[in-house]
């Protein structure tokens, strides 16, 4: 097996049994840490900043293997192989600040994903609204 | 259903709530296969405050894989031995939700106005 790079990445390591996919699986419950979703405290002056990120992790893999023979032959054969696919999604929620006036938490709000799912909603919307005029306009020629 | 979690690593104010199977000491660990658990982090002091996080973890583990979700919760801040919880709001899940709750509330509308002009 190689080296992972940096010590870090979760999913660019080659997994070459069922072993190994079990150890890689059982890492990616360390992000159910509490302490994976906090920062380390960033200090600049006297300011104090700790991201608090929003983290998805889901992995799934599959081993297989079978043999067969040829009866008339008396030849025998075998086969395997094995699959897998995860995800990581992170994104940061709030950013928690400590100055000489206290603590604020304020929260991060992402733009393209709220336009995003509002355009998918005026979509959604509109492909309705159009099946319904059809059907309306239909029962009028009708 | 209300349980504990082990009491040798975790933090102190713990709060754990496991529908299913849960990681209490004597059930084994392949029966832990769904876990909702809200906890607290380790305290970082920052300046003259101590402040802890809080976070809620969802895990599901099946043979082969798993899925783990993750979110900040809260904010516990210590200072001169009072503690003030600041919640944690995720205002971009909350404006996708309400985008979603308005989509389907006009689409419903507008299959009522559909019934209502049917003959």
């Amino acid at each position: 097996m190689s080296e992972p790079n940096n010590g870090n990445p979760l999913f660019t390591v080659p997994v070459r049994s069922v072993d190994e996919a079990s150890r890689l699986i059982a890492r990616l419950f360390d992000i159910a840490r509490t302490d994976a979703v906090y920062s380390e405290p960033l200090t600049q002056g006297d300011t104090t900043v700790i991201v608090a990120s929003e983290f998805s992790v889901g992995m799934g893999v599959g081993f297989g293997g079978g043999e067969g023979g040829n009866p008339d032959d008396g030849s025998s054969g075998s086969g395997g192989g094995g699959g897998g696919g995860g995800y990581a999604l992170g994104r940061p929620v709030a950013v928690i600040s400590v100055d000489v006036h206290g603590v604020q938490v304020q929260p991060v709000f992402d733009l393209t994903k709220v336009a995003i799912a509002a355009l998918t909603a005026f979509g959604a919307v509109f492909i309705a609204w159009r099946r319904m005029s059809r059907a309306a306009n239909k029962m009028e020629e009708g | 259903m209300r349980c504990t979690l082990p009491t040798d690593r975790a933090p102190p104010k713990v709060r754990a709530v496991c529908l299913t199977n849960s990681p209490i000491p004597g059930i084994p660990t392949y029966m832990q296969w769904f876990t909702i658990e809200r906890k607290l982090g380790t305290p970082r002091i920052a300046g003259f405050h101590t402040i802890t996080g809080e976070a809620l973890a969802v895990q599901m583990r099946w043979p082969g894989g798993g899925f783990v979700w993750n979110t900040p919760v809260a904010v516990h801040v210590q200072r001169r031995g009072h503690t003030v919880v600041h919640p944690v709001r995720d205002l971009t899940r909350i404006a996708q939700f309400a985008v979603a709750i308005v989509t389907v509330m006009l689409v419903l509308s507008l299959r009522q106005e559909g019934k209502r002009d049917s003959p």
